[in-house]
């Protein structure tokens, strides 16, 4: 194996390595705090792929919600395997996904900022309303643990696996023509559009996709949870996914998987009030806006002098 | 019936206030404004907070609010959203930033209790069966006239016929000579004070959350859609057809669901009509 | 059979006429020219062939089919390209990646495939930055393939348009004013390619409102003027023409 090979191979045999043993010398709040990342890693890294074509939807975490729902509701109400839940969350959230972006993309971009934060308001509020199939402020309780199993490192496994899994997927969608296409979506629209590129099938299908990753990973929440209630998903929490978009550099895949660490992290640390993280998002958003808006790692590219000679991804705002 | 009526024009005309600032916003900055809401939100807070802190009487309150509220609104253009002038994904994105902010900030300044001001103006009067308050005709009077006297500007007085140019076409508005990115921070001040005005006479007649951004936005979205994207006249008439929608499933299927049906409504609008019903832009 | 026909053509902005009741026609294997003067509708006569606005009367035919407000991805699925008189490019991505997507484009996808690795993908992959580097050289872009778009300077970044576009092996390219704003060099190499393209087969309908450029190149000229046809036919009748002169009177733009 000549040395090369042997350098892009190691970091990842010792990251496998720390995060397969990581159960055996982690507190269980840390074990915790992992569990929460991986989850939130899903999150981002679906949000991006429709990020990229230059749309930023609002509503990213009301396919986590609709993912979590369906699956709590589908549980305590019918009793269905974890695995039927599961999928059927995922296509829940992927089949929304549809329903709501068809007529959002048609035209203007305009329209899909105002629906998918429409869709928001409207989910939650049905959400909170809905007494009879939601459970309302209080949600669904008592959801019963996959399998019968209450230990933690369990749960950790399978939301490694699955965060690994969706990762690696999308880094080869990156890659892939697809990827490349969608790329180009963001940076010239009108261009795209003139040789070929079914623009909204594109942004649909992207739409989809990180949806239905959001639900499933919303099913893992609320089995993990083993309760669902909408203050898990408001406002601030479909605001926090933007942020890490923005601060982590949507142009890179990387980017924003940091960002998502570095301020879970943070977050879970600090244990602030809602309306303090509120407006810590929201001065750190500006911030981030004003002077770095291509992220961290726009910032990291600028600063080792890469933005002018390399070809490479750019996306977010112009 | 009557009560109908009456809600139907009060909440249109409020939802027209909210509706014309964000379409002029849209259509002149290119940027879709997410804390429109809250800076209803902030109007109502503000008044409250002069009326019940400082001591201030209504009339007095409401002005000071606007004025306030409408010269942050230019600041905060002028320094932050400046760079964000058509550039739609970005400009949402710092909207959204503010919209946290200010709502945040809201609760801080609030704390979880609703509050409310006391009698405005006192008495109530039935006109055609319906019990009027003083409030809501205040609410009536003042935002009618207020909208009329808008429209006007828009067409005669020459700062509004110059809003007007650079909604139509900014390149063409810039070779005439007119200074667009001080239009631009008018318009964003304007359209903040006519949201605080809203939320001004909202706080005399309902009650004061810092949630209460949240809905009237939703509904300057639906206007948008029905209205069609930067049309103020469209935004106009459909703040009203809205009004009255929202005022019949209020009384018939209940409040907390007048505002899903109102956003399906407008999704099923936009199936069918792309680029809403009055749509003016390719 | 007409390569592109545009029957009766209509477009109407609120209350502006930009294009009235346009006829015109391109036949296969001919280097067509459109002229007149600025604002005569010429680009949006582009925009309504190539699917971006859809006219408010009339039809457009393109090898006999019917692609009046068709999207304008679908009329590129067909054949019919244009470029665009704004510089238009993936501005990140280098000179070859930008060829390289519009080459894909003819292909079809599998990505699945590619998320996994197939290696029949990868070998169409190749395929396609073969045929890409074949354009990039044709264009005489090989010297910058791998700058990033928007470092170019002005006159690669139009060379790079027309690339893009011939990657998706156009039946009809469609240029909108290729050498507007370049230099005499510029503008040289410009019309050379276009000819060249010509020569390879392709069917060029050329937008400009330099006159002298269109007079050298193009088998046929139509001009417009007010969202009218004012004349059509070959090179040295337009030069003679009394409208044309006339549409022209007064602007700089006329050089005999």
């Amino acid at each position: 194996m000549n040395k090369r090979r042997l350098k892009s191979i190691l970091p990842i045999v010792i990251g496998s390595i720390f995060f397969l043993t990581f159960p055996w010398f982690g507190t269980p709040w840390l074990l915790h705090i992992a569990i929460v990342i991986f989850l939130n890693l899903v999150l981002i890294v679906g949000y991006r792929l429709l990020y990229i074509t230059g749309l930023g939807s609002f509503c990213h975490i009301t396919f986590y919600a609709i993912g979590a729902y369906t699956t709590a509701i589908l549980i305590t109400r019918l009793g269905l395997p974890f695995g039927v839940c599961f999928l059927a969350s995922g296509i829940m959230s992927a089949a929304f996904a549809f329903l709501v972006g068809w007529p959002a993309m048609r035209t203007r971009g305009a329209y899909f900022f105002i629906i998918s934060f429409g869709f928001f308001v409207i989910f939650y509020t049905i959400l909170m309303n809905w007494y009879a199939m939601t459970g309302g402020y209080a949600g669904i309780k008592d959801i019963p643990p996959i399998m019968g199993i209450t230990t933690v490192p369990p749960y950790y496994y399978l939301a490694m696996v699955f965060c690994a899994a969706t990762i690696f997927i999308m880094y080869r969608l990156d890659r892939s023509r697809y990827g490349r296409e969608l790329y180009a979506i963001g940076d010239a629209e009108d261009l795209a559009d003139v040789i070929g590129i079914n623009v909204l099938r594109h942004r649909l299908l992207a739409f989809a996709i990180g949806a239905g990753f959001a639900g499933f990973a919303g099913s893992i929440h609320a089995s993990y949870y083993s309760y669902v209630a909408p203050a898990s998903f408001s406002l601030i929490n479909t605001i926090i996914i933007i942020a890490w978009c923005v601060i982590g550099g949507a142009r890179t895949l990387w980017g924003p998987i940091i960002a998502t660490v570095a301020l879970t992290l943070f977050a879970e640390s600090l244990r602030l009030s809602g309306t303090l993280n509120g407006i810590l998002y929201a001065v750190v958003l500006f911030i981030f806006m004003m002077m770095a808006p291509h992220g961290i790692s726009g910032l990291i590219d600028t600063l080792r002098g890469r933005r002018r000679r390399r070809e490479y991804l750019d996306v977010g705002t112009k | 019936m009557g009560p109908i009526i009456l809600h139907g024009i009060l909440y249109g005309a409020m939802i027209a206030l909210m509706a014309v600032g964000f379409q002029l916003i849209f259509g002149i900055l290119y940027v879709v404004n997410y804390a429109h809401g809250e800076m209803l939100m902030w109007g109502a807070v503000a008044t409250y907070l002069l009326v019940s802190q400082v001591h201030i009487p209504f009339f007095g309150a409401m002005v000071i609010t606007i004025v306030v509220i409408g010269l942050l609104g230019w600041f905060f253009d002028r320094s932050v959203m400046r760079r964000f002038h058509g550039d739609l994904m970005g400009g949402a994105i710092v909207t959204l930033a503010l919209l946290l902010f200010l709502l945040n900030a809201g609760w801080f300044a609030l704390g979880p209790r609703t509050r409310g001001i006391p009698t405005v103006v006192t008495g109530s009067w039935q006109v055609l069966g319906t019990t009027v308050t003083g409030e809501q005709l205040l609410a009536l009077a003042v935002s009618i006239v207020v909208l009329l006297g808008f429209m006007w500007f828009l067409k005669y007085v020459k700062l509004g016929k110059s809003m007007r140019a650079v909604q139509q076409d900014s390149e063409a508005a810039l070779t005439m000579g007119i200074n667009v990115k001080h239009v631009c921070a008018v318009t964003f001040g304007l359209a903040a004070a006519l949201a605080a005005l809203a939320g001004s006479l909202m706080a005399s007649i309902y009650s004061i959350t810092p949630a209460m951004g949240t809905t009237p936005l939703i509904l300057a979205f639906i206007v948008v859609i029905l209205g069609g994207l930067g049309s103020v006249p469209g935004a106009f008439i459909a703040s009203f057809i809205i009004g009255f929608q929202q005022a019949i499933t209020d009384a018939y299927v209940g409040p907390q669901w007048s505002l899903a049906i109102s956003f399906g409504l407008a999704v099923v609008v936009l199936c069918l009509f792309p680029r809403g019903l009055m749509g003016r832009y390719e | 059979m007409a390569l592109l026909e545009v029957v009766k053509v209509t477009k109407r902005f609120g209350g502006l006429e930009a294009l009235k009741d346009l006829d015109l026609q391109v036949e296969s294997g001919e280097l067509a020219g459109l002229i007149g003067p600025n604002g005569a509708g010429k680009s949006t006569l582009f925009n309504v062939i190539s699917g971006v606005m859809r006219p408010t009367s009339g039809k457009i035919f393109f090898q006999g089919e019917d692609i009046t407000g068709m999207k304008p991805y679908r009329i590129a699925e067909k054949g019919l390209v244009r470029t665009f008189q704004a510089t238009k490019l993936f501005m990140n991505l280098s000179v070859l990646a930008n060829v390289e997507i519009a080459c894909h484009i003819a292909a079809k996808p599998n990505t699945a495939g590619e998320v996994i690795g197939l290696t029949s993908v990868k070998q169409r992959e190749n395929e396609a930055q073969q045929m890409a580097i074949g354009i990039v050289k044709k264009t005489g872009l090989e010297t910058v393939s791998g700058e990033l778009a928007k470092n170019l300077p002005h006159g690669y970044q139009r060379a790079l348009g027309v690339a893009i576009a011939l990657a998706t092996r156009p039946k009809l390219l469609c240029l909108d004013e290729p050498v507007t704003g370049m230099n005499i060099e510029e503008t040289r190499f410009m019309t050379e390619l276009i000819s060249r393209i010509r020569q390879e087969g392709t069917t060029i309908l050329l937008i400009e409102h330099t006159i002298r450029v269109v007079m050298d190149i193009c088998d046929r000229i139509t001009v417009v003027n007010f969202g009218k046809k004012i004349a059509e036919g070959k090179p040295k009748e337009i030069k003679s023409n009394k409208d044309v002169i006339e549409a022209y009177l007064g602007t700089e733009e006329y050089v005999t």
